[in-house]
């Protein structure tokens, strides 16, 4: 036997990270798949779409506000030296002898700039041009064609020339505004020249002369709704990049490493899950970058190499700062999605399985990647720390120049915070029994009826529930939307029989085909009467607490980023009490509280809930229904309703423990319903409660004796709760759990 | 070198329990090779996992050279050699990149990686492929890399399971000269193979698995002795029958 393990433990040291990322990179990068990824689109689809669009498209627009200045057409030689003439000697304009490419430049009294001359900024929004030196393939036959065709602005016709008077007829595209404002700086300049004429003339004439009116200009700050700037599509075109280049790494790293049976070798080796994760996580990154740099270089190569920079960077073109803060910008995209897929694609057992599981994270991508073109939302209160939404929006002020360090800070700290989860998160799963030794699922699977009762949902039946609740919820509540003309006496029982079907129905017409049993798969088991006790104490006490907990969560976003808009909140929710209030209390109360709270406790603590603990620790399961329960609530609320997710995954985990610690789904219902109840009824009879003196409407805090009873009810509830057992007949024994 | 006390291991699969491995226990010393033996289902694949720490036992443990797979899963790790039915290639990687990788996973330094993948090359005769990508290397080569791989750290204890699946009849001799080598460099070996009359051959002692337990134990003459057969494939035949009989009784 080698001496080396005869003893006792000697030092050892696992492979570093280095060594891990380098051997993935090594493999990543000789593979023919990635490279098609890397470089297919920056040398060959951007060149073509370049070509696309400079033979379909540039002569529409090339000289659209994007240009150098208003082109102006001419029709002879004779014309275009006398227009020359017709301008003013002491100001900069740029000709042209062959558009469309950027101009030549021409200096007072028609000589060539120096070298080191003038920047393209101080010369005169004017470029003229001569009809036959318009390279284009389709040149139009006239000046009159040119300009309604959109190839020049405006036409210039000499009408007669002579030393003493030289008349000019302007052509204008009729209703463009675009060629109106290059006709009427045309005029300025003529009658700049007449003014030039006279002055000399009076000068020659020793008659003195001075302005008798004079200007500047100052600039204010707009108030006018903001229009979007070409820069807020930057930040969705730079998640899908990192996407595209994240995607087929991350699903080749995991499940890709499962299906070619060298997951086992590697788990069976004395490395830390976690560093075997992040060697992972660097090689996903660096691929992912790798895409992006070249995708950007291939695009902007593209656009330079087509003169088109100036439709992307009208100020200026494309300068190396911008450059480096689209680098630094594609750093944390890269890092957010590659820890993202990786967590996803870890729970994946084969490459087809790992691409199913990756697109729904790429569609779900690209909503808050289009939030950057709604020019009003700015970096503040939940949307600082909400996932990609934060870095799509600091991407784009950081690409305008008015991202603030406090919120760059929030953004990439809370980013970090979650690419760290999920690899956390994706280092428990990766490489887990299941993983690596659990077949995969197939339709049939789903369809087929098992052979015998089942006690609780098989997880692929909780997540097909899951999937049709989303749509499900979206679905009902626009036919809820469409509704509104017909009033709240309409929607109101169409909210309820939603709940119903959706949460109720649905989930119950699956499981009973699927064979499960309705008490062991919903958890549906008398409770002990401590933990009803229980939950009434903490349906009663967790209200107020959880209504401060928001209250100064909005006051320190408010603090921190130094404007809100909880007024506006505050003024909608009343607008819409007010409006629920047709409906007699006596059908609305249970209806926005007792039948939410029963049948939504019956998916998520009962199937979901109960599903999930087949495999995984209880804790787990309470925080993973929590988060769920949370994330619905998010993204079934309209409008982004950041502000309900942390209470309601608070809410859930509270929910959790107490289907945990009781074994059964009922005080969960007992709890949600009360919470609900108690909280719909303080908005309902608000005024009516302040009249009677009973609350303070205008309070902006709960009341500290109201906070203190909250507190004690919740702890006499939660220590009910500990000293109650758990059911163990009615869970499956710890011991046999196939978890990770 | 090895030793598994009780070990019992059940999954749940659509909410019903299924009991894959039920207390079974052995030993195996160093320079032992232990056929661990068994109709498909047996068990044996599972056990052998729970061994290394890929699978956590419900009941029982597993130790290598006194380390309890449970509590010192990386010291346990270091001190095993695997190979498994299932254990694929780095397709992008030359069969010596792929040693390198794993000698440098082991924690072994440069000058010793270079002389113990050197070694490994000439026991498996590896040196006419080993530079080339494993992606394009036949079923048989790519088993031989993998055996190498397996090797490379030098551990005292190798777990084979079913090493020779899919192998031709020359590639499975191969292997089989293999674990006679290894054998003779004083390792302790488990061997889980349907190759029965080649197990009869280098196996020290057996142990065969039947639905989760270890239905007999010991030599081969043992075996023999307290089943009334007289090779492997007879006592094989004879245990899935009896099951079989009391199942339909």
């Amino acid at each position: 036997m080698n001496a080396e393990f005869s003893g006792e433990a000697t030092p050892f040291k696992a492979a570093s990270l280095w060594t891990l990322a380098f051997k993935e990179l090594r493999e990543t990068l000789r593979d023919r798949r990635t490279l098609m990824t890397l470089l297919l689109m920056p040398v060959l689809v951007y060149p073509l779409m370049g070509l696309v669009l400079q033979g379909f498209f540039l002569p529409s627009f090339a000289h659209s506000e994007a240009k150098f200045g208003y082109l102006v057409v001419l029709d002879t030689e004779q014309d275009y030296l006398n227009f020359q003439l017709s301008l003013p000697t002491n100001r900069r304009y740029a000709i042209t002898t062959a558009s469309p490419r950027l101009p030549d430049l021409l200096e007072p009294n028609g000589q060539s700039p120096q070298k080191s001359g003038p920047a393209l900024e101080d010369y005169e929004p004017l470029e003229y041009v001569l009809l036959e030196h318009l390279d284009l393939k389709n040149r139009p036959k006239s000046i009159e064609d040119a300009v309604s065709s959109g190839v020049a602005d405006v036409g210039v016709k000499l009408v007669q020339h002579s030393s003493e008077f030289t008349e000019w007829t302007l052509i204008v595209r009729d209703g463009s505004a675009n060629s109106q404002h290059a006709a009427e700086t045309v005029q300025l300049f003529l009658t700049e020249r007449n003014l030039l004429v006279a002055r000399e003339m009076l000068q020659r004439l020793r008659v003195p002369f001075s302005n008798r009116v004079g200007f500047s200009q100052e600039s204010v700050a707009s108030t006018m709704p903001a229009t979007i700037s070409i820069v807020a599509i930057i930040p969705l075109i730079l998640t899908l990049m990192t996407l595209t280049g994240a995607v087929y790494p991350a699903i080749d790293l995991t499940a890709g490493e499962r299906e070619r049976g060298t997951l086992e070798s590697l788990i069976a080796a004395p490395l830390p899950r976690m560093r075997i994760l992040a060697g992972k996580l660097v090689a996903v990154i660096v691929v992912a970058l790798l895409t992006a740099f070249l995708n950007i270089t291939g695009m902007l190569t593209t656009l330079w190499v087509f003169q088109m920079e100036r439709l992307l960077f009208p100020d200026g073109g494309l300068r190396l700062m911008a450059f480096v803060n689209l680098f630094l910008l594609l750093i944390v995209f890269a890092g957010f999605f590659s820890s993202v897929l990786l967590a996803v694609t870890s729970f994946a057992r084969s490459f087809k399985e790992g691409q199913a599981y990756v697109i729904p994270v790429m569609l779900l991508a690209i909503g808050p990647s289009l939030l950057s073109l709604k020019p009003d939302l700015n970096i503040n209160g939940m949307l600082a720390v909400a996932p990609l939404v934060n870095i799509v929006l600091l991407a784009r002020e950081v690409l305008l120049g008015s991202a603030t360090l406090g919120s760059t800070i929030v953004v990439l700290g809370s980013t970090t915070i979650y690419s760290i989860l999920a690899i956390t998160f994706a280092a428990r799963i990766f490489g887990t029994d299941s993983v690596l030794y659990g077949s995969s699922g197939s339709w049939k699977d789903l369809v087929s009826l098992p052979s015998q009762a089942q006690s609780v949902a098989s997880e692929s039946t909780a997540m097909l529930c899951l999937a049709l609740l989303v749509p499900g919820t979206f679905l009902w509540n626009g036919l809820i939307a469409r509704m509104r003309d017909f009033g709240v006496e309409v929607q109101f029982p169409l909210i309820v029989l939603g709940l119903v079907l959706i949460f109720g129905v649905i989930p119950l017409a699956i499981t009973t085909f699927r064979r499960v049993r309705i008490v062991s798969g919903y958890a549906l088991y008398r409770p002990h009467f401590l933990v009803l006790i229980a939950a009434v104490l903490l349906g009663i006490g967790l209200g107020p607490l959880l209504s401060q907990v928001i209250i100064e969560s909005l006051r320190l976003q408010e603090w921190w980023f130094g404007e809100s808009n909880n007024e506006a909140l505050v003024s909608a929710a009343r607008e819409q009490v007010a409006k629920w209030k047709l409906i007699p209390a006596f059908f609305l109360l249970p209806g926005l509280s007792i039948v939410p709270g029963i049948v939504e406790e019956l998916f998520f603590r009962g199937c979901l809930f109960q599903s999930l603990r087949q495999r995984f620790r209880p804790w787990t399961v309470i925080l993973m229904t929590a988060i769920i329960f949370g994330l619905f609530h998010l993204i079934t609320a309209g409008s982004l309703g950041l502000s309900r997710f942390l209470p309601t995954m608070a809410m859930g985990i509270v929910l959790g423990y107490v289907c945990y610690r009781s074994g059964s789904v009922i005080p969960c219902m007992v709890l949600h319903s009360l919470h609900n109840l108690l909280t719909v009824s303080i908005v309902y009879y608000r005024e009516d409660l302040a009249a009677a003196g009973w609350i303070d409407a205008e309070a902006e805090s709960i009341p500290v004796t109201v906070l203190v009873c909250g507190a004690v009810a919740s702890i006499v509830g939660f220590f009910l709760l500990k000293i109650s057992r758990p059911d163990s007949s009615r869970t499956i024994p710890e011991e046999s759990l196939d978890r990770p | 070198m090895i030793s598994v006390h009780e070990l019992d291991k059940y999954f749940v699969r659509e909410g019903e329990r299924f009991v894959a491995v039920d207390k079974v226990s052995f030993a195996v010393s160093p320079g032992e090779v232990y056929g661990l033996l068994g109709p498909n289902g047996a068990g044996k694949t599972t056990t052998i996992r729970m061994i290394l720490g890929l699978l956590q036992p419900d009941h029982g443990f597993a130790e290598v050279g006194g380390y309890r797979t449970s509590e010192h899963p990386n010291e346990v790790k270091r001190r095993v050699g695997f190979v498994s039915a299932l254990s694929g290639m780095y397709q992008w990687l030359t069969g010596r990149e792929t040693l390198e990788f794993f000698c440098k996973v082991y924690g072994l330094g440069l000058t010793q990686a270079k002389q113990r993948i050197d070694y490994v090359v000439q026991l498996l005769r590896l040196d006419t492929f080993v530079d080339q990508r494993c992606g394009i290397l036949s079923t048989g080569q790519k088993q031989r890399v993998n055996l190498a791989r397996a090797l490379v750290h030098d551990p005292p204890v190798l777990l084979l399971d079913e090493p020779t699946l899919g192998l031709d009849v020359v590639a499975s001799q191969t292997v089989f000269k293999y674990i006679m080598a290894v054998k003779q460099m004083n390792k302790a070996v488990i061997l889980c193979t349907h190759r029965l009359e080649q197990a009869e051959t280098i196996c020290d002692r057996f142990g065969l698995m039947h639905q989760g337990k270890m239905a007999h134990e010991g030599s081969l003459q043992e075996l023999c002795q307290k089943t009334g057969q007289r090779s492997l494939v007879e006592m094989f035949l004879r245990m899935i029958e009896t099951s079989r009989t009391e199942a339909v009784s």
